[in-house]
C-alpha cells in the first residue's frame, strides 16, 4: 500500500523531532558532572529559594481545600512550609514548561542559520524541539513529585492517570507561541529583550506563589487570562485532591490552544520564506 | 514545489525564473522598508518608496530535464548558477517563475552544511537520511552502506567536530549519493577529497549516472562538461545566454572567453612573463584546470621530480623531462617550424585502477588553450612494469606554433580522461621565427606558381 506523502512527511517531522529533542536534552547536561540530575536539582533549588520568601518571611498560608481528601492530611508528616513547597513545585513545574519555550523559541532559527541557508530543513520541527525538551522536563519533574508524595505518606490517587491527557492544551499552547516567537524572532531580534519580563509576569499573574482565593473575585476572573491559571489550579486538584479534571474547562484550553497552534504554524509558514535573506 | 502538472518525463522544470536580491545600506534601511514605502503612498514628501538596491542574480531563466538526462550549467563567476543550484535543490526561493522538482535530489553543493556538529557520524547520517526522506528502515539498511563507503569507520561514533575537512566531506558525500537519488545536482567538482576516495567518488558518480539518474553539473570545466553532458547551459549576467546541445554551447562559451581574455591580457600587458594564472586567474581556461590545483614545477634535469609531496593514492606524475631537439635545456628556446621539443612523462599508478592516460596542453600568455593531445584521443594503449610505472613521451617535431611565450602543463587522467589523478605546470617555452610572419600556428603548407 502507498502511503500518502502526508503521511510520509509526518513519520519524518516526527522522526527529526524525535532524535533532535533527545539531543537536545542530552547535550544540555553534556560535561556536567551530575548531568540529568541537574533537571531536578535546578527546580528543587527555585523551590527552596521562594518557600523561604513567602512561606518562611511572608507567611503565606495555604488553606485552600482541594476537594475531600484534603492535602491537610499530609499535615501530619509534613510542615507547613513543607506543604507550601509541594504546592509550589506543582505551579513552578507548569509554569517552568512554559517559559522553557518562551526564553528559548526566540533564538532556535538564528542559531541554526546553515539549516536555513544551505540545506532543505524542515524548518517547523525547530521550535517543536523546543516543545518537547520542555515536555521531557515536565514529565521528569512530575514523576519524581508524585513519587515524592507517595514516599511521604500520601495516597496515589487514580486521577492522576489523567495527567498526560490533562497537560495536552499547555503542549500545545506550547507549540503555538513557539512557532510565534520562533519566527518573529529572526525579524525581531529585540523581541528576546522583553521575554524575561513576560516570564515573570506569567510567574506573578497565575496562581503559583498565592493562592487563587487571596485576590478578589474580579481579580480571579482576570488572572484566567493566564492559560497558566487554570492549569495549575487544575493540576492541584488532580494531584492532591485526587479529583478528576474539570472537562469542559479542559475542553475550552484545548480548543483556543489548537486555534493558536494553527496560527502559529500559519505565520511560521509564511515568515520561513523570509529567513534566509535576513539570517 | 508543486508535483502536479510536470509531463511524464520531466523531472525538473524552470519556468522563467527570476531571483532578485535586496541588498540594504544597514539594517535600519531594512525596518524603513517595512514601513516608509507605504507612509510615502500616502504623503509623499515624507520618506521614500525603496530602501535597497536590487540586485538580480537570476532572469527569466527555463530549463527542463528529462529523465536520465545529463545536463551543464556553465558561465563565468557571478553568472547564477549557484543561484539556479539552489533554487532546483529548494534551497534558495524565487523571486518569481516556478520550479518543479519530481524526487529526490542529492545535491552536492556544500557537502557536510546540513551537518550538526555535536552529533556523532552516525547520527548525522541517520538525521541527513530523514531528511532526504528515507524511512526508518531505509536508513537501518543503508547506515552500514555510507560507513563503509566513506572509509571512517574508526570515527563514525565521534562528534563530527572532531573530524577533519576531508573526513566531513567524505562522510557528506557517501550519504547524499547512498540514498538512490533521482537527481544529482554537482557544484564544480566530479569527485571529492583526495587520492583514493577522490576516484572512487568519481567511480560512484559514474555509476550513478549509468543507472540513469538525472544530473545537473555546474562547473568551470567545460572539458568536462563537453566529455559528460548531453545539453548544457550556459548563463551569464543571470541570463541564459545559449543552450542547447553541450558541444555547441561548450564552443560558443570558449570563444568568448577567449575573447574576454584577450581583452584582459591587454590589460595587463605590462606584467612581462607572468603567466596565464597572473593575469587571467579567475577566469582559468585550461581545459583539465580548477578542479585540482596544478603544482609548479622548475625545469632543471632531464626527469625531475614532481608529485613527492602530491597527491598520496593511486596515480601521481613521478617526473616529467623536458627535451628541445633532443638536448636537456636550461631555457627552452625553440625555432618555429625547425626545433623539435619533446615530453616525456614518468608516471605510477596502483594496480587497482585501469592505467591512466595523460595529456600535454599549451597555452599562451593569457591563459588560452593553443593545443592539446592525449593518448587517449590518439588512441595509444599504455602499459605499467611491475612497480605499477608506466614511461611515455610525446615529440612534437618542427614546432608549428609561431613567435611567443608559452606554457607547458601535463595532466594524469582516468582511463575515460574525465578524471584528474594529478597535475603539472612544467615550465615554459619561447618560440622564435625568422620572419615577420603574424598569428599564432604555422599551417603546414605547399605554394605554387
Amino acid at each position: 500500500m502507498q502511503e500518502t506523502p502526508f503521511l510520509t512527511g509526518l513519520k519524518a517531522f516526527w522522526r527529526l523531532l524525535w532524535q533532535l529533542g533527545c539531543r537536545d536534552i542530552q547535550t544540555r547536561y553534556k560535561g556536567s558532572v551530575l548531568g540529568l540530575l541537574w533537571s531536578l536539582i535546578n527546580p528543587v533549588l527555585t523551590v527552596v529559594l521562594y518557600t523561604f520568601l513567602f512561606s518562611v518571611v511572608f507567611h503565606t498560608q495555604w488553606e485552600e481545600d482541594f476537594g475531600p481528601k484534603d492535602i491537610k492530611a499530609l499535615a501530619s508528616t509534613s510542615s507547613s512550609h513543607g506543604q507550601y513547597a509541594l504546592i509550589l513545585f506543582t505551579g513552578l513545574m507548569l509554569h517552568s514548561f512554559l517559559a522553557d519555550i518562551i526564553q528559548r523559541a526566540g533564538q532556535v532559527i538564528t542559531q541554526q542559520a546553515n539549516l536555513v541557508k544551505k540545506v532543505v530543513f524542515p524548518l517547523h520541527v525547530l521550535p517543536a524541539v523546543v516543545v518537547f525538551a520542555s515536555l521531557f522536563q515536565i514529565t521528569v519533574s512530575a514523576i519524581v513529585l508524585l513519587l515524592a508524595l507517595v514516599v511521604s505518606g500520601q495516597t496515589a490517587y487514580v486521577s492522576w492517570l489523567s495527567l498526560p491527557l490533562l497537560i495536552l492544551p499547555l503542549v500545545i499552547l506550547g507549540l503555538g507561541v513557539a512557532w510565534l516567537l520562533g519566527a518573529l524572532g529572526v525579524f525581531l531580534r529585540d523581541l528576546n529583550q522583553l521575554m524575561g519580563w513576560l516570564v515573570t509576569a506569567l510567574l506573578f499573574s497565575a496562581p503559583i506563589l498565592y493562592p487563587l482565593k487571596t485576590v478578589s473575585q474580579k481579580m480571579g476572573t482576570y488572572l484566567y487570562l493566564n492559560p497558566l491559571t487554570y492549569m495549575v489550579e487544575d493540576w492541584r486538584h488532580v494531584i492532591y485532591g485526587g479529583n478528576w479534571p474539570n472537562w469542559g474547562q479542559w475542553f475550552t484550553y484545548l480548543s483556543l490552544s489548537l486555534v493558536l497552534a494553527v496560527f502559529g504554524y500559519a505565520v511560521f509558514g509564511k515568515m520561513k520564506k523570509g529567513f534566509a535573506d535576513v539570517l | 514545489m508543486s508535483y502536479d502538472a510536470v509531463p511524464e518525463d520531466l523531472v525538473v522544470r524552470v519556468l522563467s525564473v527570476s531571483k532578485c536580491y535586496q541588498m540594504y545600506a544597514n539594517p535600519k534601511d531594512r525596518l524603513k522598508q517595512f514601513f516608509m514605502p507605504r507612509l510615502h503612498q500616502h504623503v509623499p514628501m515624507m520618506g521614500r518608496s525603496k530602501y535597497y538596491q536590487e540586485f538580480w542574480s537570476l532572469r527569466d531563466v527555463s530549463l527542463s530535464l528529462k529523465r536520465g538526462e545529463v545536463m551543464g550549467v556553465i558561465g563565468v563567476n557571478g553568472a547564477g548558477k549557484s543561484s539556479l543550484l539552489q533554487m532546483i535543490c529548494g534551497v534558495l526561493n524565487s523571486t518569481s517563475g516556478d520550479v518543479q522538482v519530481k524526487g529526490r535530489v542529492a545535491a552536492l553543493l556544500e557537502l557536510g552544511a546540513g551537518f550538526n556538529p555535536e552529533f556523532t557520524g552516525r547520527e548525522n547520517i541517520s538525521l541527513n537520511a530523514t531528511l532526504l526522506g528515507l524511512t526508518g528502515e531505509e536508513i537501518a539498511v543503508k547506515t552500514p552502506e555510507i560507513i563503509a563507503f566513506s572509509g571512517i569507520e574508526e570515527f563514525i561514533d565521534q562528534p563530527v567536530k572532531t573530524y577533519s575537512s576531508g573526513m566531513y566531506v567524505r562522510l557528506a558525500f557517501a550519504i547524499a549519493t547512498s540514498v538512490e537519488p533521482d537527481i544529482l545536482v554537482i557544484d564544480e567538482a566530479l569527485s571529492v577529497g583526495d587520492g583514493a576516495f577522490a576516484r572512487k567518488s568519481f567511480d560512484r558518480i559514474m555509476a550513478l549516472k549509468a543507472q540513469g539518474v538525472t544530473i545537473l553539473f555546474c562547473s568551470h570545466n567545460i572539458y568536462q562538461v563537453e566529455a559528460l553532458c548531453q545539453n548544457a547551459i550556459w548563463l551569464h549576467q543571470g541570463r541564459v545566454k545559449e543552450s542547447g546541445a553541450a558541444r555547441g554551447v561548450c564552443q560558443a562559451y570558449n570563444e568568448f572567453l577567449d575573447q574576454m581574455s584577450v581583452a584582459q591580457s591587454e590589460a595587463s600587458s605590462q606584467f612581462e612573463g607572468s603567466f596565464s594564472k597572473g593575469s587571467a586567474s579567475h577566469l582559468s581556461l585550461a581545459p583539465w584546470d580548477r578542479a585540482q590545483e596544478s603544482q609548479e614545477v622548475n625545469v632543471k634535469d632531464t626527469l625531475l621530480s614532481v608529485g613527492l609531496e602530491g597527491p598520496k593514492g593511486i596515480a601521481r606524475i613521478e617526473a616529467v623531462g623536458l627535451k628541445v631537439d633532443g638536448q636537456v635545456r636550461e631555457v627552452l628556446l625553440l625555432e618555429s617550424e625547425q626545433s623539435e621539443l619533446e615530453v616525456s612523462i614518468q608516471f605510477m599508478s596502483s594496480k587497482d585502477v585501469p592505467i591512466p592516460n595523460v595529456a600535454v596542453i599549451i597555452t599562451d600568455r593569457a591563459g588560452r588553450n593553443v593545443s592539446s593531445c592525449s593518448n587517449f584521443y590518439d588512441k595509444l594503449v599504455l602499459a605499467r612494469n611491475s612497480q605499477g610505472q608506466t614511461q611515455v613521451s610525446v615529440r612534437f617535431p618542427k614546432m608549428p606554433l609561431l613567435r611567443g611565450r608559452y606554457g607547458i602543463s601535463v595532466f594524469l587522467l582516468c582511463e575515460r580522461a574525465i578524471h584528474i589523478y594529478d597535475s603539472a605546470n612544467v615550465g615554459e617555452m619561447e618560440v622564435s621565427q625568422r620572419g615577420l610572419e603574424l598569428g599564432v600556428v604555422a599551417l603546414p603548407r605547399h605554394w605554387s606558381a
